[in-house]
């Protein structure tokens, strides 16, 4: 079925000899001059007045060598790749002719080589983003989410930080650096049409020191966070869907919750925190402004970056120290404690959206532990003097509290009425 | 002046060259010696530029060459025309002779 000598000329690349370009114009001059020696001398001219006057009518030699060899090279590469592609167009036309009288072969062929790319491909990329780049931002294995949890595991409950955590945590040594980010669903108007839409809040560095490209206009500079005029960023979908990619949209204002928002940039396809699929979800992006937050509430997510060197462990220790430094008497530090996850806990997440993992039993899958236990955990929450604060708990909702928090969709405890799950 | 040889208009060695071949294949010694032969000493061809029209005949496919044994049972390189160095030849010769008419007929207008 397979000729293979005609297989193995698309292997042969065209590989013209330059020395023995050179070495044939030699020897052709050689025998010109040979030739005219001899007949010079024939007609009575010594052996030197011969050279001499053979070499007068021949010109310039050196020149004429060198630029008969260069001249004999570039056709030998035009031929010789003229040559090539004529075989490649045979042999391809004979391949065509061949699979066309085997459709069935050539039909399984295809399929099977389809399967193949396309698996390979995919075991690919998961373990292009597992292991290699498991985040496509600067340093990303220096980076960590750091939040309060109390428990562990799928009994874990987490609490974002407040303003004060935040700050300790930035001046907490081994942190190098720390940006705040809030995801929200607001109403968003663009001309008249109100619509929802997923905005993020960043601060200021973060799109910076996350490596994002603007396609047109700037990032957010410290005077966006001031009280006043509010700018936004748009993702570059929102601009294609919303704006239809018009380049004049910089200096056009939108409403956002009815706030005046003044677009400055348009971020590079696909940037987004925490998305390893390529999809943004936010479409505009917000500079972090206390006017900005929900009333009363202060409570974003928090990313970091360590120094080298630093180890999670040690830094969570030392963030754990100064929180209960800058206020002993907090009743919420009495149940929770920092908790850092690194780079693979935040593909993590965006992995097992991914992938199928409704199923327990697949837990080796989706690297996630097994429930040890089928006991309940739970937490209440009421309004704090700053903040919400929150205890882990169980049993309904206690006067004082606003509401109690079941952690496992497995307990039976949610099915009851009274305290929500999630 | 007039007794020195003229110099060969640019494009008219291809012809001559290809001229030469016509009548069979040939190294380029001989080619060289036909063409003196034939023009007497008027033209002066140098013969590295005698070389360069051949191998710029063989890039164009005019003429195709390869290697033999000469009169004299030396190595050499012969030419021959191809099939489009012989078409060539025609219309060049044709170009040439319209050519050689007209200016005639201009010169004997202007002697009359």
């Amino acid at each position: 079925m397979f000729r293979l000598p005609e297989l193995r000329r698309l292997f042969r690349l065209p590989t013209p000899r330059p020395e023995e370009a050179a070495r044939h114009v030699d020897s052709e001059v050689e025998f010109h001059m040979t030739m005219r020696i001899e007949e010079l001398k024939a007609r009575g001219l010594t052996d030197a007045e011969a050279r001499t006057e053979a070499a007068r009518r021949f010109g310039d030699v050196a020149r004429a060598r060198s630029e008969l060899a260069a001249a004999d090279r570039a056709t030998a590469e035009r031929r010789s790749r003229a040559a090539w592609l004529g075989d490649l167009a045979r042999d391809l036309r004979f391949a065509a002719r061949e699979l066309g009288r085997q459709p069935s072969f050539t039909f399984i062929s295809i399929v099977v080589l389809g399967l193949g790319i396309g698996l390979t491909t995919t075991m690919v990329s998961l373990f292009d983003r597992l292991a290699l780049h498991p985040l496509p931002y600067p340093h990303a294995d220096r980076l960590a989410n750091v939040q309060l949890a109390s428990g562990t595991g799928d009994h874990g409950i987490s609490i974002t930080p407040d303003r004060v955590m935040r700050d300790v945590v930035a001046k907490t040594s081994g942190i190098e650096r720390a940006w705040a980010h809030m995801v929200d669903k607001v109403m968003v108007e663009v001309g008249d049409t109100p619509d929802v839409a997923a905005t993020r809040m960043v601060s200021v560095g973060l799109l910076d020191d996350f490596g994002a490209r603007l396609l047109i206009g700037r990032r957010f500079a410290p005077d966006d966070t001031a009280a006043g005029p509010l700018a936004t960023i748009l993702s570059h979908s929102a601009w294609q869907r919303r704006f239809g990619g018009r380049p004049d949209v910089l200096g056009r204002t939108v409403k956002i919750e009815g706030r005046i928002a003044t677009i400055v940039g348009v971020l590079q396809p696909g940037f987004d925190l925490t998305s390893t699929d390529g999809r943004a979800r936010a479409e505009f992006w917000l500079p972090l402004r206390s006017d900005l937050l929900p009333p009363g509430q202060d409570r974003t997510a928090l990313i970091v970056r360590m120094a080298p060197g630093a180890t999670a462990a040690a830094v969570t220790r030392a963030i754990d120290a100064s929180l209960n430094a800058a206020d002993p008497a907090s009743p919420m530090l009495k149940h929770f404690h920092t908790q850092m996850q690194g780079a693979e806990d935040l593909v993590g997440t965006g992995l097992r959206r991914t992938l199928p993992c409704s199923s327990r039993r697949l837990a080796w899958y989706c690297w996630w532990p097994a429930p040890t236990s089928p006991r309940c955990s739970s937490v209440r929450q009421r309004a704090g003097p700053r903040n919400s604060e929150f205890e882990p708990h169980s049993g309904p909702v206690e006067a004082g509290w606003s509401a109690s928090y079941w952690r496992s969709p497995a307990c039976s405890a949610c099915s009851a009425p009274g305290p929500a799950c999630w | 002046m007039a007794k020195d040889p003229m110099d060969l208009m640019h494009g008219t060695l291809d012809v001559l060259v290809l001229k030469s071949l016509a009548r069979g294949p040939a190294h380029g010694y001989a080619v060289s010696r036909w063409i003196e032969d034939r023009t007497a000493g008027v033209f002066s061809v140098e013969d590295a530029a005698l070389y360069k029209s051949l191998h710029r005949l063989e890039a164009t496919a005019a003429v195709e060459s390869d290697w033999g044994l000469s009169e004299t049972n030396r190595k050499a390189k012969y030419y021959q025309l191809t099939r489009h160095g012989r078409s060539l030849l025609r219309a060049e010769t044709d170009v040439w002779h319209r050519y050689a008419a007209a200016v005639l007929s201009v010169l004997k207008a202007a002697e009359a």
